[in-house]
């Protein structure tokens, strides 16, 4: 294969894997979010305590999480044939990618929203707040930064199994690895899909990072 | 003919006003895993519009516990909370929250959303109330120049001090126009001197904007500084109840006296004063 051509399918697959990420980090936060203000709120502790829904949206959450990312493309694929019309290239990795990553997402949310300073809750309450001014007012903008830092590490996680979902026919970086660099022995285009992995993960981690310390006001003498 | 009978009939309104706030037979318990514990017990308590009252009692007396029932952030177990002759408990948590924003509240730890400046935080509550933008920009502004923090507007909590904190904390408390303040040990986090300008300010809302103010403490001074009356609490029963003087003058339960006394023996300056009589002036 001359150069040009690995250059255009490089560019070609990070698209794909960019694509995947992108459309499953936003669909797994439309899930996440709001499951893990239910997680955080019915909680014992929380704003509106329902002992009875918070085991039911924690044992559905701890077995979708328990489910290893491969075994779930594979079970999903109904699923995915379904929503997507088809079971191949990165269009096919988005269901089952939103549903392994959307109750990790809603966990890492919720022990967000639980560091949110409880006397800070109990102020918006005696002013009248309803627990809906609560989540909006009170539990996501007092926990941007830590939800920005959970950001960060829920994409990359989701980037992580993108790249595992090449294994089986998924397209991206990964399947790059995989395909050329494992079963075409070409080590040197694996190496190269892997170090695009590795160059994507620091990019949004410190971008995640980044982001949290410039929209956290607990600093002092922030300018 | 009928005036000569103004003073007396002034005299019988003012007895029996009906108080801003009335607990009957407050009864409040919480369970734990080592069973049932009681946090108040059968509290009565009557607190007349206007004035300051102090509710002082050791930690763990169910002090705090007893302020939360006031504005129900905590519902009791048994009895009746009411708010100008309203009964509150037993009402809809909408109407809970509506009468909630006539009780502004402050607390030992300030409780400033950190991620708001301090505009922001006093806009809050009439965020809450959904009070126009505009209004409630001009209502935050004069709050906070009554608190003597105008040129703090755009400052973040984390860069304010303790004393800076607990005055936006009042600003935004009194912000949605509430009837009464309730302070939970607002003054327990501040040094003395910022604590005696934390009261005076809080004794400056009482008067000029006839806010009545509630204070729970565990301090003797700041009942003495600027208390009307007084509730002493322990065990979780009210122990004594009247007037700060009468309280002060002759406490008559145990730990009223323990409170009392205790305080003024450990007060360093009556103590400084003893020692300097006893050697008559010298040193």
């Amino acid at each position: 294969m001359a150069g040009s051509e690995f250059v255009q399918l490089f560019k070609t697959e990070i698209g794909a894997t960019v694509y995947m990420v992108l459309i499953s980090s936003v669909i797994s936060y439309l899930i996440g979010l709001p499951l893990g203000i239910l997680l955080s709120a019915t909680d014992d502790e929380g704003i509106c305590p329902l002992p009875g829904l918070n085991r039911l949206l924690g044992l559905v959450t701890n077995l979708l999480r328990s489910v290893p990312f491969l075994i779930m493309i594979v079970i999903a694929l109904p699923l995915t044939r379904l929503t997507v019309g088809t079971t191949l290239g990165a269009k096919a990795v988005i269901p089952p990618l939103v549903i392994s990553a959307a109750p990790y997402v809603a966990r890492m949310a919720e022990s967000s929203f639980k560091e949110v300073d409880r006397g800070v809750i109990e102020a918006a309450k005696s002013m009248g707040a309803s627990n809906l001014q609560i989540i909006l007012k009170v539990l996501i903008p007092e926990s941007r930064p830590s939800l920005l830092v959970g950001a960060a590490i829920s994409v990359t996680t989701i980037l992580g199994y993108s790249a595992m979902a090449g294994n089986l026919g998924g397209g991206g970086l990964g399947a790059i690895a995989i395909n050329y660099g494992y079963y075409r022995r070409e080590p040197l285009i694996m190496w190269g899909a892997v170090i695009l992995l590795m160059i994507l993960v620091q990019l949004i981690q410190e971008l995640g990072l980044l982001l949290a310390r410039r929209s956290d006001k607990r600093i002092r003498n922030i300018k | 003919m009928s005036k000569e009978f103004i003073p007396e009939n002034l005299a019988a309104d003012f007895s029996e006003e009906e108080p801003i706030v009335e607990l009957r037979h407050i009864k409040k318990e919480f369970k734990t895993p080592e069973g049932r514990v009681t946090a108040l017990y059968d509290i009565d308590l009557k607190i007349r519009r206007g004035e300051i009252f102090g509710i002082i009692g050791l930690s763990g007396a169910g002090k705090s516990t007893l302020v939360r029932c006031i504005n129900l952030l905590e519902t009791p177990t048994e009895g009746t909370v009411l708010f100008e002759g309203r009964e509150l408990t037993g009402i809809p948590e909408k109407e809970k929250r509506i009468a909630r924003q006539s009780m502004g509240m402050i607390f030992q730890q300030f409780n400033l959303l950190w991620q708001r400046n301090v505009i922001k935080n006093i806009l809050f509550p009439l965020e809450i109330k959904k009070i126009p933008k505009k209004e409630a920009l001009k209502q935050a502004e004069k709050l906070l120049e009554l608190v003597g923090l105008s040129d703090k507007a755009r400052a973040y909590p984390a860069q304010l001090s303790g004393g800076q904190k607990q005055r936006v904390a009042i600003a935004r408390a009194i912000a949605s126009e509430p009837k009464v303040l309730l302070c939970d040990e607002a003054t327990s986090a501040l040094d003395p001197d910022t604590t005696k300008s934390i009261l005076e300010l809080l004794k400056r809302i009482n008067r000029e904007l006839g806010i009545t103010v509630i204070i729970i403490t565990h301090e003797m001074k700041v009942i003495e500084s600027i208390c009307d009356r007084v509730a002493v609490i322990d065990n979780s029963r009210i122990a004594e109840s009247g007037s700060v003087s009468e309280i002060f003058s002759n406490p008559k339960s145990d730990i009223g006296r323990r409170l009392i006394l205790g305080d003024r023996l450990t007060d360093r300056a009556v103590y400084d004063n003893m020692i300097k009589n006893f050697f008559g002036g010298e040193n």
